[in-house]
């Protein structure tokens, strides 16, 4: 059996090839999935996805997840990839009414929680 | 005594002097020796005894004198020293008041103090114990607000909230994160 590949040596890999634009994004998905079910590793496949994302992050291709209480407009979206400030932005939405009010984006490695909700605990916490 | 009586009845010698005063001079002899002899007598035998009787009284006499001398001298002293040790008792009882004085005001002083510092620290642990009661009332009474103003505020957000009030919140929320 040939060495065991590191996670962060696969994630660039497969930055490397989404990014290289010669092999299709499924193509190479596919790749990945038969190299992790090959070699026994798809209980690794949650922390491959966050090390790839965030290696796409350090090639300035940001995937932020983003969340509010409403589905968001075009504008608010531009808004969000105008603050992200990278090369190439792709947000992934979803709705989550709990959170009252406001947006929550979670980008590899960082969170910025702008919610209502996030204020009524951060309100809470403040208790003695 | 015949010759007694004969020498008082036989008549006076005539002549002389004694003769004259009615004195027979050989019955004054005789009377004479005849006392010597009595005294001689009395000398040797009678008076030894009575002497030496009122001597020993005499003696017992002078022992009794000497003897209360003795004890009127030992009941002087018996009082003097009597005296110096009623002296000397009421002395030390008056120090022995003085000193059961002292202590008993020291003694009362010292629970006096006790006392006071005990009063102090349970003053001052009461006010230790209400100070903290009022602080867990402060603590809980801020607890229950915030959570009142929460869960109010969630209330009142989750139904006045609209889409123009959330995009206004994101923009907000957005250049808070710029």
């Amino acid at each position: 059996m040939a060495n065991r590949l590191s996670r962060r040596k696969i994630a660039l890999f497969v930055t490397d090839k989404l990014l290289g634009g010669k092999t299709s994004a499924d193509e190479v998905l596919r790749e990945l999935a038969a190299y992790l079910v090959t070699t026994r590793r798809m209980r690794e496949l949650d922390l491959l996805v966050r090390d790839i994302e965030a290696a796409l992050a350090a090639k300035d291709v940001v995937l932020a997840d983003v969340t509010s209480a409403r589905p968001l407009d075009a504008a608010v979206k531009a808004e969000i990839t105008k603050m992200l400030g990278a090369k190439s932005v792709q947000l992934r939405e979803s709705v989550d009414e709990a959170l009252l009010g406001g947006i929550r984006i979670d980008t590899p490695g960082k969170r910025f929680d702008g919610t209502i909700r996030h204020k009524l605990n951060a309100l809470r916490a403040k208790q003695l | 005594m015949n010759i007694l009586t004969q020498l008082a009845t036989t008549e006076p010698a005539s002549g002389g002097v004694f003769g004259a005063l009615g004195i027979d001079f050989g019955m004054l002899i005789f009377q004479a020796i005849a006392f010597i002899i009595l005294v001689v007598l009395l000398g040797k035998y009678v008076y030894p005894v009575f002497i030496k009787v009122v001597d020993e009284r005499q003696a017992k006499i002078e022992a009794g004198t000497t003897a209360a001398a003795k004890a009127e001298k030992k009941a002087a002293e018996a009082t003097t020293e009597i005296e110096k040790l009623l002296k000397k008792a009421r002395v030390e009882a008056s120090e022995i008041v003085t000193t059961a004085k002292e202590e008993a005001a020291a003694a009362l002083e010292a629970a006096e103090q006790k006392s006071k510092t005990q009063a102090e620290r349970i003053v001052a642990e009461a006010h230790a114990e209400i100070d903290k009661s009022i602080v867990a009332a402060k603590k809980a009474l801020h607890n229950e607000t915030l959570e009142l103003v929460a869960l109010a505020t969630e209330q009142v957000v989750g139904k006045t909230v609209t889409a123009k009030v959330d995009a206004a919140v994101i923009s907000a929320a957005i250049k808070d994160a710029k």
